[in-house]
C-alpha cells in the first residue's frame, strides 16, 4: 500500500491462532512490511535464535505451547536493538518487560500509528 | 457467613470470572481476525470497479465495522469496582488454616505445615482461602497414592510474603509447567483445570508473582509471592514462629 517508512521493515509475527495471524500478516505486509510469522513459542524461540535483524517482535501472550513472554529474554539477547510489543486480547494489567503493550481488537490503522512511534525514525534505505 | 457454603460460593464465583475472561480473550480475538479480515478486503474492494457502482458494498462494510464495534464494547463491559471500607487484608497463614480446615485430604496425604509469616497481605481471608484451596486440590489430586502436601509460609526480605504449596507426586511434564496457567489446562481426567488460573489470575490482578517448578521431592510446587505497598506488618503479629506439626 504506502509508504516510505514500512519499506525494508521487518516484523516477527507471533501468534498461535491462525486466523489472527493470517489476517494481521496479510495487512502488515500490504503496508509494506517484510512479515514473518510463528505459530507456536517452538517455532518463534528457533526463529529467534537465527540471524534475522527484526525491526520489532509482536507477541502473543498464550502460544499453546508456552507463554510469549518466556521468548523475551531471547529477543533481547540475540536482538537487543529489536522492540518487543505485546499484542493482547486479555483486559487486565500488563506488568511484564516489553517496550509497548498493543490491545487486539483495536483498528489496524490504530496499529499502524502505533508501530510508526515506536520504531526509530531512519533515513529512507538505511 | 463462615461456612463451608460461603467459601464454596466464593469458589465458583472465582470460576466463573475466570471462565468469563476466557471466553472475552478468546471472543476478542476472533473479533479482531474478523475486523482485520474485513478491513483488507474493503481496502482491495476499493480498487476495483464494483466499489463505485454498488454503493451496498461499502455500506456493508461500514456495517461490519459497527457491529464489531458494539459487540467489543458489551465484551468491555464491566461492573463497578466496590468502592468504601477498609482495605481487606489477612495473615496467609490464617487463610491456609482455613482452606486446610474444609479441603478433602484422604488418609494417605500427610499435611505438613510450616507457617512461620508474621506480614499481612491486601486479601480478604476467605478469598485468600479459596486461592490456597485451590492449591491444596491440586496438590492432593496430584497424589492419588498418598504423600505429604507441604504447605509453607514465610516472610521475605524484601517485605513480601511467600505461600508455597507442594506435592510429592509423580510431578509434571516439562512442556505441562508453561502451560499449567491456562483455563482449562489439566493433566488429570475429569477435572476442569481451573484451579491454577483462578490463583494466576488473582494474582496478576494484584502484582503478585506465581511460579510453579518441579518439587525438591519428585513432585510440583507452586509458589506465589506476595508483594506491593499492601504487603507489610499486620495488626496483630501472634507470629508463628516454628513447624506448626502435621495434621
Amino acid at each position: 500500500m504506502e509508504t516510505s517508512w514500512t519499506f525494508g521493515r521487518c516484523l516477527l509475527l507471533v501468534e498461535d491462532d491462525p486466523s489472527n495471524r493470517m489476517t494481521l500478516a496479510a495487512l502488515l505486509e500490504d503496508a509494506g512490511f517484510a512479515v514473518v510469522t510463528a505459530g507456536s513459542y517452538a517455532e518463534a524461540a528457533n526463529l529467534l535464535t537465527r540471524p534475522r535483524a527484526y525491526d520489532a517482535v509482536l507477541l502473543d501472550q498464550s502460544l499453546g505451547d508456552g507463554f510469549g513472554t518466556g521468548l523475551i529474554p531471547l529477543v533481547r539477547h540475540h536482538m537487543p536493538k529489536t522492540k518487543v510489543v505485546f499484542v493482547t486480547g486479555h483486559d487486565g494489567k500488563i506488568d511484564m518487560p516489553v517496550d509497548a503493550v498493543f490491545r487486539k481488537g483495536g483498528h489496524f490503522d490504530d496499529l499502524l500509528a502505533f508501530l510508526f512511534k515506536l520504531l526509530p525514525q531512519r533515513p529512507l534505505g538505511a | 457467613m463462615s461456612g463451608r457454603g460461603d467459601l464454596q460460593a466464593r469458589e465458583r464465583a472465582a470460576v466463573a470470572d475466570v471462565v468469563a475472561s476466557t471466553l472475552r480473550h478468546d471472543l476478542r480475538n476472533k473479533l479482531a481476525s474478523i475486523r482485520n479480515a474485513s478491513f483488507y478486503l474493503m481496502r482491495q474492494m476499493k480498487k476495483t470497479e464494483v466499489w463505485n457502482t454498488d454503493p451496498r458494498v461499502e455500506i456493508f462494510f461500514q456495517l461490519i465495522e459497527k457491529e464489531l464495534t458494539s459487540a467489543e464494547e458489551l465484551l468491555s463491559k464491566r461492573s463497578p469496582p466496590a468502592v468504601g471500607g477498609p482495605k481487606p487484608h489477612c495473615r496467609p497463614s490464617e487463610a491456609v488454616e482455613r482452606a486446610l480446615s474444609q479441603a478433602n485430604v484422604p488418609g494417605g496425604v500427610r499435611v505438613q505445615r510450616e507457617l512461620t509469616e508474621k506480614a499481612e497481605v491486601a486479601l480478604d481471608r476467605e478469598d485468600l482461602a479459596v486461592l490456597v484451596g485451590c492449591l491444596v486440590d491440586n496438590a492432593v489430586e496430584a497424589m492419588p497414592r498418598g504423600g505429604t502436601l507441604t504447605v509453607r509460609t514465610k516472610d521475605l526480605e524484601d517485605d513480601g510474603v511467600s505461600l508455597r504449596v507442594e506435592d510429592t507426586g509423580e510431578g509434571l511434564a516439562p512442556e505441562a509447567y508453561s502451560r499449567a496457567f491456562e483455563p482449562f489446562f489439566t493433566t488429570k481426567p475429569g477435572h476442569a483445570g481451573l484451579g491454577l488460573s483462578i490463583v494466576h489470575r488473582v494474582a496478576l490482578r494484584h502484582g503478585w508473582q506465581v511460579d510453579v517448578g518441579a518439587g525438591a521431592n519428585g513432585g510440583t510446587f507452586v509458589e506465589v509471592v506476595f508483594t506491593g505497598p499492601d504487603v507489610g506488618p499486620g495488626s496483630r503479629l501472634v507470629g508463628r514462629d516454628e513447624n506448626q506439626g502435621s495434621k
